[in-house]
């Protein structure tokens, strides 16, 4: 359990630029250190998106319940947030004293995004995907392109899924 | 004002399914309706939360916690922006864990994840989009990734070796 949150408590300082940059790499610590197999890991994906919250934490939060309960699910969520609160504490000390240029943060963060997302993109990518999956991808896709609403998108293709599998 | 701030959090949180991202126009909403914020306050707090690790709306809650409110307010904040998904958490779990075998909820994951996939294919969109590619940050970007693809455990020091390089060069 301990050996959990410290993933999730690395992971946290990693975490720039909203959940889906870390979930590759959480992918990779989850599923190669054998917490979860693949099929697991796909299963929370889908669960941390179709419930309120971001993505990541509900991941957290999600894999301490599964396997340790409600302590293990407390644990998992403030490791994760542990890295933004003492970011935020260090802030406030710190006050207006530090000498970043703003702007050069923010371009160095979003090229760093870039290359965790594509990470992301394919390690989601390599899960098992049959064909009709990766079909209903390239229409999320575009359908976002087209400034359709997300939980319409996500919601949708559940419905699909359900009737698929039917 | 305590109170005012935790249930106007709880609400953007419990009512604001599909991540962070789609909380923070709410909550930009919520805080100028209740005339708590102005909007360039706001923004300026929002800057600061992107800058750093960590979810945005649960960032951006606990620094406006902080400027209302100080360290009290931002520990209300946070709490309240984590609370509701934590307990839809729960229950969910408790709830896919009632109804494993079913045929139709392992169909409606598969479809969920497949949209999932679309999703974060379009934040990349997004993301190379909306910036400037010279051949030196091109190549810079291209050699992380690779490095992350062949051996994951770097991920660390590569992100950090990154951040820096992008930093000081200004690309």
């Amino acid at each position: 359990m301990w050996r959990l949150s410290a993933i999730f408590l690395k992971v946290g300082f990693l975490s720039f630029g909203g959940g889906w940059s870390v979930v590759g790499v959480l992918k990779n610590e989850l599923v190669g250190n054998g917490i979860l197999t693949p099929e697991e890991f796909t299963k929370a994906v889908s669960i941390a998106q179709v419930t309120p919250g971001p993505v990541a934490i509900n991941l957290a939060t999600y894999t301490g319940y599964k396997d340790y309960g409600l302590f293990g699910a407390v644990l998992n969520t403030l490791s994760f947030l542990a890295a933004p609160i003492a970011i935020v504490l260090v802030i406030f000390l710190l006050g207006s004293r530090t000498k970043i240029d703003k702007e050069r943060w923010a371009g160095a963060l979003k090229g760093t995004c870039t290359v965790m997302v594509f990470v992301t993109l394919l390690s989601l990518i390599r899960n098992h995907l049959d064909l009709w999956t990766i079909f209903l991808s390239i229409g999320a896709f575009f359908l976002t392109l087209r400034k359709v609403h997300p939980l319409l998108i996500v919601f949708g293709c559940g419905a699909l899924g359900i009737l698929f599998s039917l | 004002m305590l109170h005012r701030l935790f249930f106007l959090f709880l609400k953007v949180s419990t009512l604001t399914l599909g991540g962070g991202y789609a909380m923070v126009p709410v909550m930009k909403w919520e805080l100028e309706r209740a005339k708590l914020l102005e909007e360039e306050e706001f923004l300026k707090i929002l800057s600061v939360a992107q800058a750093i690790p960590g979810p945005i709306a649960f960032n951006t809650a606990v620094l406006v916690g902080k400027r209302l409110k100080g360290v009290a307010g931002a520990v209300i904040s946070g709490l309240a922006v984590i609370l509701p998904p934590f307990f839809a958490i729960v229950l969910v779990a408790e709830f896919i864990n009632t109804f494993r075998e079913s045929v139709a909820l392992r169909g409606f994951l598969n479809g969920v994840y497949a949209a999932v996939v679309g999703l974060v294919a379009s934040v990349l969109y997004q993301f190379v989009k909306s910036q400037k590619w010279s051949l030196r940050k091109t190549i810079m970007l291209a050699t992380a990734a690779a490095v992350l693809l062949i051996k994951s455990s770097l991920v660390v020091p590569v992100v950090i070796l990154l951040l820096v390089l992008l930093y000081s060069k200004g690309v």
